[in-house]
């Protein structure tokens, strides 16, 4: 479990980017981190990797490791992949060799099945690769490292359509009850059928945070030709209107992340 | 004892082959590189042995090239600097890397052992540099001196100086001449320079942002000049008396200042790497 406690941070004091965040992220779950861009949304992922540093609150793993304290505990249990991961020159072989052995519960089978899935010559040259490539060089080996707390910072970024669907069932097939997945992403629709709770962030503060199943308890999702007042919000599609309204029936939708992002954004709900 | 070496070994490894392009060869190439160029820049007289060396006809006269040989000062010192320069080179990619590589910076190493790692890297790439200086140096000296020792000795003899003895270690050609002269005399202070000079831009590296070399440099420039002019100041406000160098004070600064420097160069280091946000 990680704790968040009145995490806040700045660059410049005038202009917090996260402004008191509190929250406890639970094992064996797939978090949505959503926001606009510069909400802060790569800086709490920098925050919980230990990379800044909070200027209020603080961050824990299991109540034991201070995100603050940079110890070699704490970076054990974590592993980031950027939204631009640095090349490397190495060849992947080295890559694996040198870095592998800084995580314990690394798999070399799950590393190469997500190699041959993404379609990547096992021996190539990192930098020789395509932009799209290394990110699926980078997905694979974060995978593969099997660390408590896994953050993507934009995952499906420069990933074509056939390796976005790989890597969702790549992410299924590590998903346990012992990890946490924070998934920061403005492409919901890559991974709408994978997370099980939505953190939004906007302005600085988590404006949502909530497991889709709460969510729609709380909400439905659908579509509608005519506008009626118990419509929540609204968005005009191609024929008709995709909608909002509270789940007084208790009927079961699936959830439209990107309508109640949209919906949160105009303080709607 | 055996899990901490490891440990070492595999943080070493990383710093070497996966953050930089530390390897024999490339110390070996770098080294090559910086002697070359130190043998144009500190010794005036290699455009014209190269030359001899090519075509003896571009000298007016065979005696002439043969003076030339005789008073060949091959004394380089810019050799003491080539393995600290080459230590340094080799050092600034995995440094970088320490400050802008997401991959490295939440690498599972204690910040104790990366500095230790660094401080061995910075020993052994020293050590291998001063081997290959002190090689390259031997080698060219021992050929030259095979190849135009008899020549010099034949001018000499010629013009009736059956026994010309040079005391001076500088000249090739002279009686006493040692090639070993100038890297091993001086091993210890090679090493202790090159662990402040390396941990000092291995600081300025990871202080500033952009162009952290030119700015700690900048810095370290800025300082000496105030101190030079403060010391010029004060010494003419106390009746222009003049300081006296002497070997003692080389030996205070070798073994005494710049250790305290290093020591406090290295916890910069560790709470850098604590501490340092990006």
């Amino acid at each position: 479990m990680i704790t968040i406690n009145n995490l806040g941070f700045y660059y410049k004091k005038e202009k917090p980017i996260v402004k008191s965040i509190s929250t406890q992220l639970q094992s064996g779950k797939i978090y949505g981190l959503l926001g606009l861009n510069g909400e802060g949304k790569t800086t709490l992922l920098k925050l919980l990797a230990g990379l800044l540093f909070p200027k209020t609150g603080v961050i824990t793993i299991d109540n034991k490791f201070p995100s603050t304290e940079r110890s070699k505990e704490y970076f054990e249990q974590l592993y980031m992949v950027p939204d631009q991961p640095t090349s490397s020159a190495l060849h992947i072989p080295e890559f694996i060799k040198i870095y592998s052995i800084f995580y314990k519960d690394f798999s070399h089978q799950l590393f190469e099945e997500a190699l041959i899935a993404f379609n990547i010559a096992p021996k190539s040259k990192i930098k020789s690769l395509s932009f799209g490539q290394q990110k699926k060089f980078h997905l694979a080996f974060a995978l593969a490292t099997n660390t408590k707390l896994l953050l993507l910072d934009e995952p499906t970024n420069g990933l074509d359509i056939p390796s976005k669907a790989i890597f969702r069932k790549l992410l299924a097939k590590v998903t346990d009850d012992e990890k946490i997945i924070i998934i920061s992403t403005h492409l919901v629709h890559d991974i709408e059928n994978l997370i099980d709770h939505v953190l939004i962030i906007k302005e600085g503060l988590l404006v949502l945070d909530s497991n889709i199943n709460a969510i729609l308890q709380l909400y439905s999702f659908g579509y509608t030709s005519m506008l009626t007042d118990d419509i929540l919000y609204s968005e005009k599609s191609i024929a008709n209107y995709k909608t909002i309204r509270h789940n007084q029936d208790n009927r079961e939708t699936a959830i439209d992340i990107e309508l109640l992002f949209n919906a949160i954004q105009d303080q709607k709900l | 004892m055996r899990n901490t070496l490891k440990k070492h070994y595999y943080s070493i490894r990383e710093i070497c082959h996966g953050s930089g392009y530390i390897s024999l060869l490339s110390i070996t190439l770098i080294t090559l590189l910086l002697y070359v160029l130190s043998l144009f820049f500190a010794n005036k007289q290699i455009i014209p042995l190269l030359i001899g060396t090519l075509n003896k006809n571009a000298f007016a006269s065979n005696t002439e090239y043969l003076i030339f040989l005789e008073s060949l000062n091959f004394n380089n010192e810019l050799t003491i600097i080539i393995p600290i320069l080459c230590t340094i080179i080799l050092l600034v990619n995995p440094t970088n890397q320490l400050k802008s590589n997401t991959l490295n910076r939440i690498l599972p190493i204690a910040a104790k052992d990366k500095v230790i790692s660094f401080l061995v890297i910075i020993i052994g790439c020293t050590i291998i540099s001063i081997f290959i200086t002190t090689l390259l140096d031997f080698a060219i000296k021992q050929y030259l001196r095979s190849k135009y020792f008899n020549e010099v000795l034949t001018l000499q003899e010629s013009i009736g100086e059956l026994y010309k003895y040079r005391t001076r270690n500088g000249y090739l050609f002279s009686v006493d001449y040692s090639p070993f002269l100038n890297s091993t005399k001086h091993l210890s202070s090679i090493l202790i320079l090159s662990l402040v000079c390396n941990t000092l831009i291995i600081n300025f590296i990871l202080l500033f942002q952009k162009y952290s070399i030119i700015k700690g440099i900048s810095l370290i420039v800025s300082v000496l000049f105030i101190a030079f002019y403060l010391r010029n100041s004060l010494i003419k406000m106390n009746h222009n008396m003049a300081l006296e160098v002497t070997s003692y004070a080389y030996e205070t600064v070798y073994y005494i200042y710049f250790p305290i420097m290093f020591i406090c160069l290295i916890m910069s280091f560790y709470f850098l790497l604590k501490q340092k946000e990006n």
